[in-house]
């Protein structure tokens, strides 16, 4: 393991009180040779918890890159900051880091906290200790963006830029791919790479088991999404001095959110900028400047649940995606998408139980009309209805799902009216 | 719209600073000047920090350009950063307000490899306001170093030397006292075409960021307070995401305190003695005064009276009773969001009374949005404009609602 960087460290708590002895702690951290992929370099950190779940005290949460990346790992404790917070947030633990981390990170650690309860009263503040980096620390000067193949990852990786984005960083891990097999990733790799020369980037590919951690345990929607994201190219910081993670809401988002721009800014170090891009781009806007790129158009993948390359037709994000390219003209072109055309039926059919999800589709609606496409309007529009009459009582049907035969019929019924969709990873 | 030259010199008017001006042109003037200067004035003690990029120029002149709709040519050269991000600005003011559109920029770009150091210090602006002392105070690691204090902006837009003056040597006991160092910058951008260009929703933080970016070589990182918290934003509080995007390679811009409430962040100020001295929340007064008349005055003073400590704070009475609250006019949402918060910070300091009080106003104002438009619109007229006002008295305060000049 390479020497600590920097300056003597300060001993620092946030928060105040007694140190603690029965707290979150990540204990030690190694870099070693990956032991499932050959040529591939793990950072691995081991982490201890004060209250056990499902009878672990203690696992390892790790990250893997291609040995070309591995001398920009860092030895700092950067990327555990970010994403052991939200999980000693979520059990109410103190966290203690063995390694020292960024002081503005730090700082910008209470902020994140502050705004976690803020948004969930559940979510109350922590405290820290960690030894905090005082002297200058060694600075990257690259910029790389997380690219998933999705509109967001396309959107900024194509958009003119003063300053280049130089690597594309694809996370077997993440939750689109949190499932996939080994050989799936792989060919999804080799799609992103394709795009990555084609528009003469550096795709880097890397893997962390985070997800199934703890961390995957914690609310990831509303909470800790950014936090696990973000940490992945932390542990590359020492290359980097600007991280972009493409938003997924715009300025319109008021709510909560795992991945929201405020908090994930506040990942940032006095070496490296975290920050979002294309907040203020809507769906529909992001779309149609993707799909008018033949080099996006081949790769792109919208799909959470597929666990590979292609995408399912038949979930939200898919469904939504479809209709933009369609009403573009372009669905043909998307190889992804394979080469069913958009059922009409299947969009009037949406079940949009997703309150989150449903502006987008209201830009839907006035888009599909102003380009001619009012069957398409029309589908959607029925959807909508439906889905908002069905609200008041979707709790009830949730309980009558759990119970046999009830749920059954429930189910059945349900199928009579709409589509069930696709809401959880598909079997790999 | 271009920048034509800048210059650094000696400042005409404040014999101990230096002055950045820069000589801007539009191609349709509109009626106003074809060319006019845009300076600032920093202490000589600062001089060799100042910037001889297109830095601030860029941050400083971009929503004037969007304003008019004009391109932005610049006559030196800018960061590569600054430059990214500047178009994503222009998107973020679109989508608040569609008819902005985005305007070509034309600039040359300062050297892109590598990311250039020497700056290291942290700055916050720094009015003397609740934000202000709380991002000044709250404990860090990386800790505020300097205060900069923009004279000739927003709360001193009605302000002269003597009262700038004044400020500058309240705002410099109050720096001292907490450890600090104030950099006062003073500018005329409130007397340009920037002072058209909608400070309100569009300039605002840009002018700032100017103000700062033209000492950009001593700053690695400069803190703005928080306008708003994770309720929402709007173009008016702006958003810590825009913020950010006036960053350059060296100098950084953040929001703090994001994460607090106001009346949160009134507590945790009025625990220090010296910050409740020197406090200044007034937008009116346009000096180091705090008017005690206004809007923003009233919400200050309810909270510290909750705290019981009114009497420590600059404002001119020792007690503020229930019933002068529940006289307040709270017209303005914005307003309106900070007062909701005070109903249950005085209640849970023992005032039900306040409490009481502020829902009253609150709920008396609501009722009256909808005769508004039909008041103001008598206003205009004799006798029955004054007879609206005597009316109104009857039930509350107007408060104060516009800048008059200030004492010499």
């Amino acid at each position: 393991m390479s020497a600590a960087r920097g300056g003597s460290p300060r001993r620092a708590r946030r928060g105040g009180g007694a140190w603690h002895t029965r707290a979150m702690k990540l204990e030690r951290i190694d870099i070693a040779p990956s032991p499932d992929r050959p040529r591939w370099t793990r950072l691995t950190g081991q982490v201890r918890y004060d209250s056990p779940q499902d009878g672990k005290d203690a696992e390892a949460y790790w990250y893997e890159f291609p040995d070309e990346f591995a001398g920009s790992l860092t030895t700092g404790g950067d990327p555990w900051l970010a994403c052991l917070l939200p999980v000693a947030v979520e059990i109410g633990e103190p966290l203690v880091l063995s390694r020292p981390v960024d002081p503005q990170m730090l700082d910008f650690a209470g902020d994140r906290m502050a705004i976690w309860h803020w948004w969930n009263p559940r979510h109350a503040p922590v405290r820290i200790e960690a030894d905090v980096e005082a002297g200058p620390r060694e600075r990257g000067t690259r910029t790389v963006s997380l690219f998933s193949g999705g509109v967001d990852s396309f959107y900024t990786a194509l958009a003119p830029r003063a300053l280049p984005i130089d690597d594309l960083l694809v996370i077997h891990g993440a939750f689109d791919l949190m499932y996939a097999r080994r050989a799936a990733f792989e060919r999804v790799q080799a799609k992103l790479q394709a795009a990555a020369d084609a528009l003469g980037k550096v795709l880097i590919p890397s893997a962390t088991n985070l997800l199934h951690t703890r961390l995957g345990t914690t609310d990831l929607a509303y909470m800790s999404q950014g936090s696990m994201m973000g940490s992945v190219p932390l542990a590359l910081e020492r290359r980097y001095a600007r991280i972009l993670i493409p938003s997924s809401v715009d300025l319109n988002w008021m709510d909560a959110w795992g991945t929201h721009p405020v908090t994930d800014a506040m990942l940032s170090t006095t070496g490296t900028i975290v920050a979002e891009d294309g907040l203020a781009a809507r769906r529909i806007e992001k779309t149609t400047f993707v799909a008018r790129s033949d080099v996006a158009l081949s790769a792109l993948r919208v799909c959470l649940f597929t666990g590979n390359e292609s995408n399912c037709m038949r979930c939200e994000k898919c469904l939504r995606a479809a209709i933009t390219l369609e009403t573009m003209g372009v669905l043909e072109r998307a190889a992804a998408f394979g080469t069913a055309k958009l059922d009409l039926r299947r969009v009037a059919r949406m079940p949009l139980g997703d309150t989150d999800a449903r502006h987008y589709y209201e830009e839907l609606i006035v888009y599909c009309r102003e380009r001619g496409r009012d069957d398409l309007s029309e589908a959607i529009a029925r959807s909508l209805a439906r889905a908002r009459r069905h609200d008041p009582f979707r709790p009830l049907v949730r309980r009558l799902r759990k119970l046999p035969v009830i749920g059954a019929v429930a189910r059945w019924l349900e199928s009579r009216v709409h589509d069930p969709g696709v809401t959880w990873h598909l079997p790999q | 719209m271009r920048l034509l030259r800048i210059d650094i010199d000696r400042s005409p008017d404040h014999p101990t600073a230096t002055r950045l001006s820069g000589v801007v042109r539009y191609d349709d003037p509109r009626g106003g000047p074809a060319e006019e200067t845009y300076w600032y004035d920093v202490p000589e003690a600062f001089a060799s920090s100042i910037s001889d990029s297109g830095n601030p120029w860029l941050a400083g002149l971009l929503p004037v350009a969007v304003a008019l709709g004009e391109p932005l040519v610049l006559s030196r050269p800018v960061d590569p950063l600054l430059l990214d991000n500047a178009p994503e600005q222009m998107r973020v003011w679109q989508f608040w307000s569609p008819e902005r559109k985005p305007v070509a920029i034309e600039a040359d770009v300062l050297e892109a490899t590598g990311w250039p150091g020497g700056a290291s210090r942290t700055a916050s602006f720094f009015s003397g306001g609740i934000d202000s002392f709380h991002t000044a105070l709250v404990p860090r690691h990386v800790p505020v170093d300097d205060l900069l204090l923009v004279l000739g902006t927003f709360d001193l837009v009605s302000g002269h030397d003597a009262s700038y003056e004044r400020v500058r040597a309240k705002m410099q006991a109050a720096a001292d006292a907490i450890g600090k160092t104030l950099v006062p910058v003073t500018t005329n951008q409130m007397k340009t075409r920037m002072a058209a260009s909608d400070p309100k929703h569009l300039a605002g933080g840009s002018m700032l960021a100017a103000a700062a970016l033209a000492l950009e070589r001593r700053y690695a990182r400069v803190m703005i307070s928080a306008a708003a918290d994770p309720r929402g934003f709007d173009s008016a509080t702006g958003h810590p995401y825009l913020t950010a995007l006036r960053s350059t390679r060296r100098t950084r811009f953040v929001e703090e305190g994001f994460g607090c409430s106001r009346v949160a962040k009134t507590e945790a100020v009025a625990r220090n003695g010296a910050a409740l001295a020197a406090l200044r929340v007034c937008f009116m007064s346009g000096d180091e005064t705090n008017c005690g008349e206004c809007v923003k005055c009233l919400r200050t003073m309810v909270a510290l009276e909750a705290l019981g400590v009114l009497g420590d704070a600059p404002f001119g009475r020792t007690s503020l009773p229930a019933s002068r609250v529940a006289r307040v006019t709270v017209a303005d949402e914005r307003e309106r969001y900070y007062y909701e918060e005070l109903p249950a910070f005085c209640r849970e300091r023992g005032r039900a009374d306040l409490a009481e009080a502020v829902e009253r106003a609150l709920a008396r104002s609501r009722r009256h949005d909808r005769f508004r438009p039909f008041v103001r619109w008598l206003r205009r007229f004799p006798v029955v404009g004054p007879a609206t006002h005597r009316l109104e008295a009857l039930v509350q305060d107007k408060g104060r609602v516009d800048y008059r000049p200030p004492r010499e």
